[in-house]
């Protein structure tokens, strides 16, 4: 079940950020169109929408398990952008608005300045919290697999030079120990993937 | 150690950030939730509106008729008669042009959109109606004298009630253009500016049938004042 979630939700982030990203640009286009702004100006807005774009790339590539099998990052995720998604979709098609007919221009150009800041705030947070994610699974995250099966060969090699029957038992319950350890990561790692 | 706690930390942090990020979106979709309804917010004319519509449309017909079936030939005095005519055309054309506003032809429910194209309209129907009305009185007391006190007592009542519808487009005017500090209207504000309006409306409406009436006093004057001629006449 959760697996299944997170690959929908995996899906969806992708296409609300690629639905998003142009419905944030579009009014970027309209707005700065109007005030004979240099569509330049607007690329410390649009930043965060590459910068995701860039490192949701690089997780699908490199699979980057930390972050695609998140669930709770997939969820915020998914919440951030449908609610960025909105905003973007009234600021064009809210047709009740006053604004819209009263300049004739068919967009809502201060309904999305008005929200643009905490749009730009939620992108850069996405944005940290997955280099955040990856920084930790590179540098912080143990590697208790591999570190145990060091361990096996450690003590598999020490059974073999000693004599003393009392230290091969120790040892060979040692060894025990580490193999239904690493059955249960084993086992960890199959339930994660 | 360090490490672990070190870790621990930047999972910690990362948390709070996609907390915050749920928090910020949350905000801005349940702060534009209340806005959401304007896109099904439909206007619906009470009945009471539809049968003022009716009413007056009725009124201005009369109007309108009475003018044709007048006989200006059989009045004694050139002047009032004059007076009369320039008062009603005038009268006939603003009535024509209100007659024709769409605000008169809808009887069914509207948007918010269509709300705000027919004020547009019934306001610039309105503007056009009394600058001509307007320069219509000043043009006509401008080149002739006033030969009758009673005419003259009409023509000043008349004017007083152009400025006053007069001013009354004006604020309908404003009410709808002037406010440039509403970036986007809300609910409220249309709300408001419809509920305004109404009253306007109304107090239009009224001043208009005021007008109407006090035509229609002046002909049963002139009426009179003919009828007296003719039998002096005959006498």
């Amino acid at each position: 079940m959760k697996k299944i979630v997170n690959n929908v939700l995996n899906v969806l982030k992708i296409l609300l950020l690629l639905i998003a990203s142009g419905l944030i640009l579009y009014g970027l286009f309209v707005s700065y169109g109007r005030l004979n702004k240099p569509i330049i100006g607007a690329i410390p807005v649009m930043l965060p929408f590459v910068l995701l774009i860039v490192l949701f790339a690089f997780n699908f590539i490199c699979n980057i398990k930390i972050v695609n099998k998140n669930l709770f990052y997939n969820i915020a995720t998914t919440i951030s952008l449908f609610a960025i998604t909105y905003v973007g979709y009234r600021a064009k098609f809210e047709s009740n608005a006053t604004l819209y007919y009263r300049y004739k221009i068919g967009y809502n150009p201060s309904f999305l300045a008005d929200n643009l800041g905490i749009i730009r705030t939620i992108m850069y947070l996405l944005v940290l919290s997955n280099i955040l994610l990856v920084v930790y699974a590179k540098f912080f995250k143990k590697d208790d697999k591999k570190q145990e099966l060091v361990k096996e060969e450690k003590v598999l090699s020490e059974i073999k030079e000693s004599d003393n029957r009392q230290d091969i038992e120790d040892k060979t319950e040692e060894l025990l120990l580490s193999t239904s350890r690493l059955a249960v990561i084993n086992n960890e790692e199959k339930r994660i993937n | 150690m360090m490490k672990k706690i070190f870790g621990e930390l930047i999972n910690f942090f990362t948390a709070s950030l996609l907390i915050i990020c749920l928090l910020a979106s949350g905000y801005l979709i349940f702060a534009n939730i209340y806005h959401t309804k304007m896109l099904f917010y439909k206007y619906n004319f009470t009945q009471t509106d539809i049968d003022e519509q009716k009413r007056y449309v009725s009124t201005v017909d009369t109007a309108i008729k009475l003018n044709d079936e007048l006989d200006f030939v059989n009045l004694s005095n050139i002047d009032a008669r004059q007076y009369y005519k320039y008062i009603t055309l005038a009268m006939q054309k603003c009535l024509t042009i209100y007659k024709n506003s769409k605000y008169y032809q809808v009887t069914d429910g509207i948007t918010a959109k269509d709300n705000y194209d027919l004020y547009s309209d019934f306001s610039k129907a309105h503007n056009e109606c009394f600058n001509y009305q307007l320069s219509t009185i000043v043009d006509m007391t401008s080149k002739s004298e006033y030969k009758d006190d009673t005419v003259d007592s009409y023509l000043r009542e008349f004017n007083k009630t152009a400025h006053v519808i007069a001013s009354t487009t004006d604020l309908t005017q404003s009410v709808l253009y002037g406010n440039s500090s509403y970036q986007f209207y809300t609910m409220e504000t249309i709300n408001t500016i419809y509920n305004q309006n109404k009253s306007i409306f109304y107090q239009l409406r009224t001043n208009y049938q005021d007008e109407v009436d006090m035509v229609n006093s002046l002909v049963t004057y002139l009426d009179s004042v003919a009828k007296g001629a003719a039998n002096e006449k005959d006498s």
